[in-house]
């Protein structure tokens, strides 16, 4: 119970500390004006894959891929990035932003909340309705030699896609 | 305070990154960063509902994901206020620039996004963290869908919503 407070005290603080929860940087790239944003998610993206992959060959760590529910997905993904826009924060960075004391964030926070209570209520009867079920998969490969090669550019696209990301917000 | 600078996009997304892979391995969590279930968990608790379908598939997860943003909301007030962020306000700068002072106009927008926000996110099972960094992270095929199909939907928005911005 400590041990994942102070995994999410480390999430709060990289998070507060790049300015990334802020409505300045959400509502920002909404509005095509700045760019954090994307950035940092592509770079989290590119680092982490490579480092997984290595932590893999050693054993130290399962993937735990979500299942391609393709209905849920796509309906959840438009609603998600409608309200992402309009709210300005996403789920994380709306807890980070409560602790910067924006009080927008708390509004955001308490529809969340009953979003989720509905969800529950709802779910027995939409649940059938999410599919189908595509199974849980992902990019690898079943020989590791290529899986490497595969996320190796894989990680050089997205970092690729940050910095062309970075130069062309320089000249907004 | 004078405040603090800004931490790097470089940094904060390698930062990001690292911290993930911490979490994932098997002797830490063993498994990803994730926030969106911490709300029906929460909302369920608080509405007595614990022996619902939904409520018993995610109880671990949510139980994890509620010390996580715990863990979060105590960091992020920290830092802001050692560095100078931590300001009550309601109407952010940015916001007030295309959309106006009106508290109630932004009190709207924040409970109507926010409640499409976590009903899209369980729809999809998962957000901006489980989804897009934990998911691309592992190359997983539904959180990269779910990643384009949300740039998509939050462009569009933006653009219908906040016009040609300032």
């Amino acid at each position: 119970m400590i041990k994942i407070m102070i995994l999410g005290f480390i999430f709060g603080i990289i998070i507060q500390r790049s300015r990334v929860n802020t409505f300045e940087k959400i509502g920002g790239f909404a509005m095509l004006k700045d760019f954090t944003v994307p950035k940092v998610i592509l770079v989290s993206i590119a680092t982490s894959a490579i480092l997984l992959l290595i932590e893999m060959q050693f054993g130290a760590a399962n993937l735990h891929v979500k299942p391609f529910i393709l209905g849920g997905i796509i309906v959840g993904g438009i609603l998600f990035g409608i309200g992402m826009a309009t709210l300005g924060y996403c789920p994380g960075t709306l807890i980070v932003s409560i602790g910067e004391g924006r009080l927008d964030a708390i509004i955001g926070t308490i529809f969340g909340l009953i979003a989720g209570w509905i969800y529950i209520l709802i779910f027995p009867g939409i649940k059938s309705l999410l599919g189908p079920n595509l199974g849980k998969i992902n990019l690898y490969s079943g020989s590791t030699v290529i899986t490497f090669l595969i996320v190796v550019a894989y990680s050089a696209v997205l970092f690729y896609l940050a910095f062309y990301l970075d130069k062309k917000e320089s000249q907004l | 305070m004078k405040k603090g600078k800004a931490l790097h996009w470089l940094w904060a997304g390698i930062l990001l990154g690292v911290l993930n892979v911490i979490v994932m391995n098997v002797h830490v969590s063993n498994r990803p960063i994730g926030a969106s279930t911490m709300f029906p968990y929460l909302g369920g608790l608080i509405a007595n509902l614990k022996t619902a379908a939904y409520m018993q598939i995610i109880a671990k997860p949510g139980n994890w994901e509620l010390y996580f943003l715990i863990g979060a909301l105590v960091g992020a007030l920290v830092s802001s206020l050692a560095f100078g962020d931590f300001k009550l306000k309601l109407v952010p700068s940015r916001w007030s620039k295309v959309k106006g002072e009106s508290k109630g106009k932004r009190i709207l927008w924040a409970a109507i996004g926010g409640f499409l926000l976590i009903l899209g996110a369980r729809l999809a099972g998962g957000c901006t963290s489980g989804h897009i960094l934990s998911g691309g992270m592992q190359l997983s095929v539904s959180s990269l869908t779910f990643g384009i199909v949300v740039a998509i939907s939050f462009l569009i928005t933006g653009k219908l919503f906040y016009g040609r911005a300032k």
